[in-house]
């Protein structure tokens, strides 16, 4: 028999996350890793990663 | 191959790492990010949770030098993050339509702009009797319901989530147990009691 813990649980695990989900996610821990390089003074390229999230800034300021 | 229990790095030894590497910190997010995205777009909007996921990680390495790295498992911390950015979150939308309606006059679904009335129409938007049983329970029994039945922390890592004493976690989860089963009783969800259909119901007459 369920119990309200196991909806609940049921109810958090629904949906599964793809990948390309977690993109923009990955993007801003990017950003701010790289941030914090280069404020050590080392030179971080554009990644793919952030390219993805400032493409993304575009979009939702359109 | 070896006992992957013995050559497993932890969270901490990651965190510990990332101090002199700050590239070390991704394997967090490998590590976690869809437990945490799963936690989060369970109380925002599916597109916000993404961003809310990233701000939370971000969040959490520009504090790792604070982290106690005695404690190898690091999603209590995490989800404790997150915690706080989901209040954050329903803070700056309360406020987002009070302008907007002080600005308008508007009248919407959002009868109440306040943080908790706020998030709870968000959970009203579900289908689900639970989501909605969910969205009429008190703030601080959600939290630690959602963090005991999501990634299923222990009394402990729910304390140092949300930086509450022990007992307190322990209080308010019975608590909010309660008031959820009150709430999915009235919706017609009967749990850890017998459902009236399953009674047997008596056809005879008093003897």
């Amino acid at each position: 028999m369920s119990t309200d813990l196991d909806l609940v649980n049921d109810f958090m695990h629904a949906e599964e996350v793809s990948a390309s989900e977690l993109l923009i996610a990955r993007s801003i821990l990017d950003e701010a890793i790289a941030s914090e390089i280069e404020e050590d003074g080392l030179a971080v390229p554009l990644d793919r990663a952030s390219q993805v999230r400032n493409r993304s800034s575009r979009r939702r300021i359109q | 191959m070896g006992d992957p229990e013995q050559t497993e790095v932890t969270d901490a030894q990651q965190i510990e790492a990332s101090l002199t590497n700050p590239d070390a910190f991704a394997s967090l997010f490998d590590r976690h990010a869809g437990a945490l995205h799963r936690y989060i777009s369970k109380r925002v909007r599916r597109p916000d949770a993404e961003d809310l996921v990233g701000e939370a990680f971000a969040v959490a390495f520009r504090s790792r030098r604070t982290y106690g790295l005695s404690r190898p498992d690091a999603r209590p911390w995490l989800f404790g993050i997150a915690t706080n950015l989901v209040r954050h979150h329903w803070r700056s939308e309360g406020r987002r339509l009070r302008r907007e309606r002080a600005a308008a006059a508007m009248v919407d679904d959002y009868g109440d702009p306040s943080e908790e009335a706020v998030s709870n129409v968000f959970f009203q938007a579900h289908a689900e009797p639970i989501a909605r049983a969910l969205g009429q329970l008190d703030d601080v029994y959600l939290d630690v319901l959602l963090l005991v039945a999501g990634p299923g922390f222990s009394y402990e890592e729910v304390s140092v989530a949300l930086g509450i004493p022990v007992g307190t976690v322990r209080s308010r989860l019975s608590r909010g147990r309660r008031q959820l089963r009150e709430l999915l009783g009235v919706s017609g969800q009967y749990l850890d009691e017998q459902s009236p259909a399953e009674v047997p119901i008596s056809t005879e007459g008093p003897s």
